[in-house]
């Protein structure tokens, strides 16, 4: 049971519009005004926070290894 | 300026452009080994480790970091709350994707960059993103 539709390219379609959506506000707006918070700045302010800046690093190495070790091409 | 509805956050750092070159290159080199063996295993290890170490040498370990120095800005609130909400999203939708299946229907992120990964020069490329991004973390 799931709330997704049962179409791929749906499916699809969703990824890419919840991505372009955060692509296009850091491209076009929070790197273009000096008062809107980039993505930068939200890892700025999480790296302020113990547990959050060693989160965000786990994340980044289990990334890297399920990415580049673990995923077949 | 500050007030009731802002936050204060540092500017950015940059890398210079020779070491963006080293880390986009190791990436390329790194994308050409096969996955599931020792020297891709090596290769991801490597930087993994060097960022670990480069972290607890500038104190991360403590619960204060260090100020950097670096000159600092007010933003909006509401736009932090926006990214904040965003990455939830993001991250539940990833979680709706992974617990359902086939997987043909449902991708997952992995399943989708199983398929663009397979074309070795956005391996590459991605391999080169994912240690500036490392660097970054560190840095930012």
């Amino acid at each position: 049971m799931t709330v997704l539709p049962a179409d791929f390219r749906i499916n699809l379609a969703i990824w890419i519009a919840v991505w372009a959506t955060m692509i296009v506000w850091q491209v076009a707006y929070a790197t273009r005004s000096d008062r809107l918070a980039s993505f930068g700045d939200v890892v700025g302010l999480a790296r302020r926070s113990w547990a959050l800046r060693w989160g965000l690093l786990v994340w980044w190495g289990w990334l890297g290894w399920h990415i580049f070790v673990q995923t077949h091409f | 300026m500050k007030n009731a509805w802002s936050v204060t956050t540092r500017r950015e750092a940059t890398l210079p452009a020779p070491a963006v070159v080293a880390l986009f290159a190791y990436g390329a080199l790194a994308s050409l080994l096969e996955p599931h063996a020792m020297p891709i295993t090596v290769a991801t290890s490597v930087p993994i480790a060097i960022v670990v170490a480069i972290a607890i040498s500038r104190g991360w370990h403590h619960r204060r970091l260090e100020d950097p120095g670096r000159p600092e800005r007010a933003v909006v609130a509401s736009s932090v709350a926006l990214w904040v909400v965003m990455i939830a999203t993001t991250a539940g939708l990833a979680y709706v994707h992974y617990q359902s299946q086939p997987r043909d229907v449902y991708p997952t992120l992995s399943s989708l960059a199983s398929s663009a990964f397979s074309v070795p020069g956005v391996r590459a490329v991605a391999f080169g993103f994912w240690l500036w991004l490392g660097w970054y973390l560190l840095d930012r």
